[in-house]
């Protein structure tokens, strides 16, 4: 039985749990920074305290790791955010963001790049081809879904499989030929793998503004995802313009997509496993579980940032690979210990 | 009122249903019968605005339903499909208070006229006890009484039910139609379509048969349900014990061909002899 106690305290947690993984995202890493000094770094910007640090610890704090945790933050709340949309959107709890074949085609997109030359001119060309890779594929799919003002969301899954498969194929094609030049080919392997390393301000710019969107967007549809859950006919009948939420909420969910590909590659696990976890254990209202994923997934996403700098020093583990060998069996386990209530579900 | 003026809706160039002339009329009970096949969940699905009509028209007080904005709609005219009310894990309380979603406004809290009718409409289907249990707990009968109350819930004048009660045990099924009565008694319009010839005969004031896709008859129970009409349409035998009201039938299926002669014709049904 849920309680009513369970949000309010689990708000607490995960809140608490964000704050301090997002300290030790900071004080962790090549040059290890007490969390103490972290902490005065960091309040020195805010409040009028005087330091008592030199100024490697600030440039660290302010331009290296801070910007870091906050491009972790934004990409795993957007992730767990678009996941958990998926899920009410498609009533099926094993939804998530690359349904509709957008991280697909934002690897496409970021490979273009890659393969172009183009990444090596400017830091902005990566993130806006992989942007417009996931949130053209979001519209195309969409597109190619609908006849007649009707989009069954069977067909749009089907439409998202077979774009994304194509959009993968492009990728491997793309990849095979740039292995001529093992640069470019390392590159867009590690790309591909997902990570935060040499993240900075700029990304956090990227962004923020579609997450702040998206956000905006799906959280003031989580009533309609609760009544979509109902089935399409009870929630029509009951006053949900049915086509027009499922509109809005691959629009915020594409975008959400779409700002995290773009500053920090593709993750996996991130968007099927939290917003799952989060749904076991605060229910299916999608209020509570739209803002508990976004979170709960930034804290992950951060917490697996310190594990893969940590794993094998002094070199970084791909961060993609951290999502997938943590979120993959977590998930296995939930699998087998509650089967009863995911039958259920 | 609600009214179905010669509409029609069509897949292609087949008509699945045509030249419905129907109306919904507050104050009592109004069945839709027919064999599988005969239109009956389309017409329903006509008359809640969830089709749009091909042909002619389908208007609520007068408005056509296509015109209205859906939550407009919803304040009109609730639907209750067959299936379950959700699988989600909502708590029975959580699924009913969703039939406000057209009364209250996408950023409104939920106000003390919200939980009133949510506990009215608990109430009225008997589940009041039900209300902290999850949707996923019910039982049938139960997870239907959920679904009416969410219909209920909406405050809507129309109530169209479809199939209220299939896969209902008989104690279960006459409870609901008893419901449903006293629910049309209070002032709202009730359309149910239904299976159960004799729940139709004995908890209904007016009665539509529908046969392949187009009204066979309407009018009273008792003049539209008639041995002949359901030998007609129904293709069985039936036989009508009582009259009126009372009147109950029994069925039987046609008479085939005799089993002995359609033995060689049917050779997978035979049973091999050892």
């Amino acid at each position: 039985m849920r309680s009513r106690a369970i949000p309010a305290s689990f708000f607490a947690c995960s809140a608490v749990l964000l704050a301090v993984s997002a300290v030790l995202g900071i004080a962790i890493g090549t040059t290890p920074l007490p969390w103490t000094t972290v902490l005065k770094v960091l309040s020195t910007g805010i409040l009028p305290i005087e330091g008592g640090f030199g100024e490697t610890e600030e440039f660290i704090v302010w331009s290296v790791r801070l910007p870091r945790v906050l491009v972790g933050m934004l990409s795993g709340g957007s992730l767990a955010l678009a996941g958990a949309a998926m899920q009410g959107l498609f009533r099926n709890p094993l939804a998530d963001p690359g349904v509709i074949g957008t991280s697909a085609a934002a690897a496409c997109g970021a490979v273009s790049v890659f393969v172009a030359g183009l990444a090596a001119h400017s830091a902005l060309w990566l993130p806006l081809a992989s942007f417009v890779g996931a949130f053209g594929a979001g519209l195309l799919v969409y597109a190619l879904a609908t006849r007649g003002g009707v989009t069954p969301v069977a067909t749009l899954v089907l439409a998202g499989i077979a774009c994304g498969s194509l959009f993968s194929a492009a990728t491997s094609l793309l990849i095979s030929i740039s292995f001529v030049d093992w640069q470019v080919a390392a590159e867009v392997m590690f790309w591909l793998m997902g990570g935060l390393d040499s993240r900075a301000w700029v990304h956090v710019w990227i962004a923020l503004p579609f997450t702040l969107a998206a956000s905006g967007l799906l959280l003031a549809c989580s009533r309609d995802l609760d009544l979509m859950s109902l089935g399409e006919d009870s929630a029509q009948s009951l006053g949900l313009d049915v086509e027009r939420t499922k509109q809005i909420v691959l629009l915020g969910a594409s975008l959400a997509t779409a700002a995290s590909v773009a500053v920090s590659g593709i993750l996996a696990f991130v968007g099927l496993v939290v917003p799952h976890v989060v749904r076991l254990i605060l229910g299916p209202a999608h209020r509570l579980v739209l803002p508990a994923s976004m979170i709960a997934g930034a804290g992950f996403l951060v917490t697996c940032d310190i594990l893969a700098r940590v794993v094998h020093p002094p070199g970084e583990v791909r961060l993609g690979i951290i999502t997938a060998a943590f979120g993959a069996p977590f998930f296995l386990w939930l699998l087998h210990a509650r089967r009863r209530e995911m039958g259920a579900a | 009122m609600l009214k179905a003026r010669q509409a029609g809706y069509a897949v292609g160039d087949k008509w699945l249903v045509r030249d419905l002339d129907m109306d919904v009329r507050p104050g009592r009970v109004t069945a839709v019968v027919g064999p599988n096949g005969a239109g009956k969940s389309t017409a329903m699905r006509l008359l809640a605005g969830l089709l749009r009509p091909c042909a002619g028209s389908v208007l609520v007080n007068g408005e056509p339903t296509d015109s209205l904005p859906r939550t407009a709609l919803a304040r009109q005219v609730s639907y209750v499909p067959v299936d379950p009310p959700g699988l989600a894990a909502f708590t029975v309380r959580e699924c009913v208070s969703m039939g406000r979603y057209c009364r209250r406004g996408r950023f409104q809290p939920e106000r003390d006229a919200d939980r009133a009718a949510v506990t009215a409409a608990l109430e009225a289907t008997d589940c009041g006890h039900l209300a902290d249990r999850f949707l996923n707990e019910l039982s049938t009968g139960e997870s239907r009484r959920v679904a009416l109350a969410r219909g209920l819930a909406t405050e809507a004048r129309h109530l169209l039910l479809d199939e209220p009660t299939a896969s209902l045990d008989i104690e279960h099924s006459l409870a609901l139609l008893d419901l449903v009565q006293r629910i049309a008694a209070a002032g709202r319009s009730v359309l149910v379509a239904m299976h159960d010839l004799n729940g139709a005969l004995s908890a209904t004031q007016y009665v539509y048969l529908l046969h392949r896709g187009t009204l066979r008859a309407a009018g009273k129970p008792s003049e539209v349900l008639t041995a002949h009409t359901i030998r007609e349409v129904f293709s069985v035998e039936a036989v009508m014990l009582g009259s009126g009201r009372q009147g109950v039938f029994r069925f039987a299926a046609k008479p085939g061909p005799d089993p002995r002669e359609s033995r060689s014709t049917c050779p997978d049904l035979e049973v091999p002899r050892s």
